[in-house]
């Protein structure tokens, strides 16, 4: 790992104006596909949208290779879960990975060849190629997923914050899924996903943080997922 | 009716009829637009409830203002601005979710429009406000339709994407440096002034109409949303003219004939539709049930890649 990438600094993040995550010290190194782990209300969708700057922080600060977050916009890309998104929008899987590149382009500014090569390169590397003129509305729950990030790696991002992005798909969608996203993330990039399946993360994460309102351990997935840190977090459950 | 061209052309001889042909082609125009951000927010619903929230607001212009059209609109436009606002805030500050605020304050403002209204000697009845009447605008009513609906048109070609976004993934959209909140505002300042425009012509009960067919019937159809949004305002604009002519022809009220021929073309859409319609979809299953491969609605996924841990 060459060089940190997210770096979280004492941070407490409120959600509806109570503390949800308490003075987290956390360093997220590139290249890395991080799984946070965590009891139901841990806090583990609060620190995505913490990170994002969503959510206000009342101590601490998250910062992208020194730089303030909040400045590095262009920087992180967010899945929210799958519910939020309209699954009948009358769009081809094209025009949704276009959309990546919408915030680049502004109101007029049409797509450039290097915006429809970023387009081409994201729909090789999500195996949607031949999927490219589908009705985005016929796609199976995994397909539909892998648009997603498609239109995540479109933006030109480097940083991927996923949550929950295997809710709903089957075991060999899940493979798919992870896989590309492991690869993705070996060319210096950074993944942060919430996961709630332990197996999937132990096969596939690089590293895992283990949360349960305050950080319980972050480090190797073989180093953190042992017996006595599982405990540690999912044996005392959140008041 | 020996001529038929001479039969169709007719009507036009008559101001009033050619002024109600304009403000039909205006109308349905920009209610098919609408219409599509509508039905893909999913909030067509709030858009019905906003028309009964302009009665007070059209009131107290009268009182206050005078009876000219643009007090009338501007007291409506208020209205239905302090109806979205009001639900806005008591969603965020209370248990209530955005659709129970709506519809708890919009009946609200119904009751004290009625009331207002049945005090104050308006020109304007409440039959009128509520199923309208086209074939009495005025000049006046025609440009501010005019007005409402360029703006509409201007608004969807210049914030295109920024309503796609919104429309398919809000938290995308905002993730990606756009202003969420403020597409949100724009939609629901379009609905408001559009539907303050269509109350003239077809009054509050049926404006929903001219809003929600052409949008439905479109997305019966289209695949894109570029090309719902052309196929909703073309749709809308013409079968709004020609249900303006039959009611011209048979002599029936206007506004109803207008959202009848709409919702023809949505009845037979609704059918039709080879993807999405009844009869396509009775076919597909056919196909399923007799094992032929036919064009799958849920794509089998050949790029999988194959299951290989690291």
């Amino acid at each position: 790992m060459s060089h940190v990438n997210v770096r979280c600094e004492d941070l407490t993040i409120c959600y509806r104006q109570r503390p949800a995550v308490h003075h987290l010290n956390v360093d997220l190194p590139c290249g890395a596909l991080v799984g946070i782990v965590g009891p139901n209300g841990a806090g583990k969708s609060t620190l995505l949208l913490g990170v994002l700057g969503w959510l206000p922080w009342t101590s601490g600060k998250v910062t992208v290779d020194g730089k303030p977050v909040q400045t590095c916009a262009g920087r992180i890309s967010y899945l929210a879960q799958r519910r939020t998104q309209d699954q009948d929008f009358p769009a081809d899987v094209e025009s949704v990975v276009a959309m990546g590149r919408y915030a680049r382009r502004g109101l007029f500014s049409g797509f450039t060849a290097e915006d429809q090569a970023i387009i081409d390169g994201a729909i090789v590397e999500m195996g949607l190629d031949r999927l490219r003129r589908r009705p985005f509305a016929q796609l199976s729950g995994g397909q539909q997923q892998r648009v997603f990030i498609a239109r995540a790696l479109a933006t030109g991002a480097d940083i991927l914050l996923l949550d929950e992005p295997l809710t709903g798909l089957d075991e060999p969608s899940t493979h798919d899924l992870m896989n590309r996203l492991l690869e993705w993330t070996r060319r210096e990039r950074l993944v942060i996903a919430v996961i709630h399946d332990l197996h999937a993360v132990q096969t596939w994460c690089t590293h895992t943080l283990l949360l349960n309102r305050e950080l319980i351990a972050f480090g190797p997935t073989s180093e953190v997922l042992t017996e006595a840190n599982r405990n540690r977090c999912y044996g005392a459950r959140p008041t | 009716m020996s001529d038929p061209l001479q039969w169709l052309m007719e009507p036009f001889q008559f101001q009033f009829v050619a002024r109600g042909i304009g403000m039909a082609l205006l109308l349905g125009v920009a209610g098919g637009l609408v219409g599509c951000i509508l039905l893909l927010r999913r909030i067509v619903l709030m858009a019905d409830s906003f028309g009964h929230s302009l009665l007070p607001g059209i009131g107290l212009a009268y009182l206050w203002l005078g009876p000219g059209i643009v007090s009338l609109f501007t007291g409506a436009v208020i209205a239905g601005l302090f109806t979205s606002l009001m639900s806005g805030v008591v969603n965020r500050l209370t248990r209530l979710k955005e659709d129970a605020a709506f519809g708890s304050l919009f009946v609200l403002c119904f009751a004290g429009g009625v009331a207002l209204m049945s005090k104050i000697a308006a020109p304007m009845d409440l039959l009128h406000y509520l199923f309208g009447n086209i074939l009495g605008v005025t000049a006046a009513d025609l440009y501010l339709v005019f007005t409402t609906t360029s703006i509409t048109v201007l608004a969807v070609c210049v914030f295109y994407r920024a309503l796609a976004l919104e429309t398919f993934d809000a938290t995308f959209h905002r993730a990606s440096g756009g202003r969420s909140f403020l597409t949100h505002l724009g939609i629901l300042v379009a609905v408001v002034i559009n539907l303050v425009a269509a109350l003239q012509a077809v009054g509050m009960v049926l404006a929903l109409g001219i809003f929600i067919l052409p949008a439905v019937t479109a997305y019966l159809w289209c695949e894109r949303f570029g090309s719902m949004l052309l196929v909703a305002a073309g749709y809308g604009g013409v079968m709004s003219c020609v249900g303006l002519l039959v009611s011209y022809r048979l002599n029936l009220p206007s506004g109803a004939c207008m959202v009848g021929c709409l919702g023809l073309g949505y009845l037979v859409s609704l059918v039709l539709s080879p993807r999405y319609g009844l009869l396509g979809r009775l076919w597909l299953r056919r196909q399923h049930f007799d094992g032929d491969e036919g064009p799958d609605l849920c794509v089998r996924d050949e790029t999988t890649q194959a299951s290989t841990r690291p």
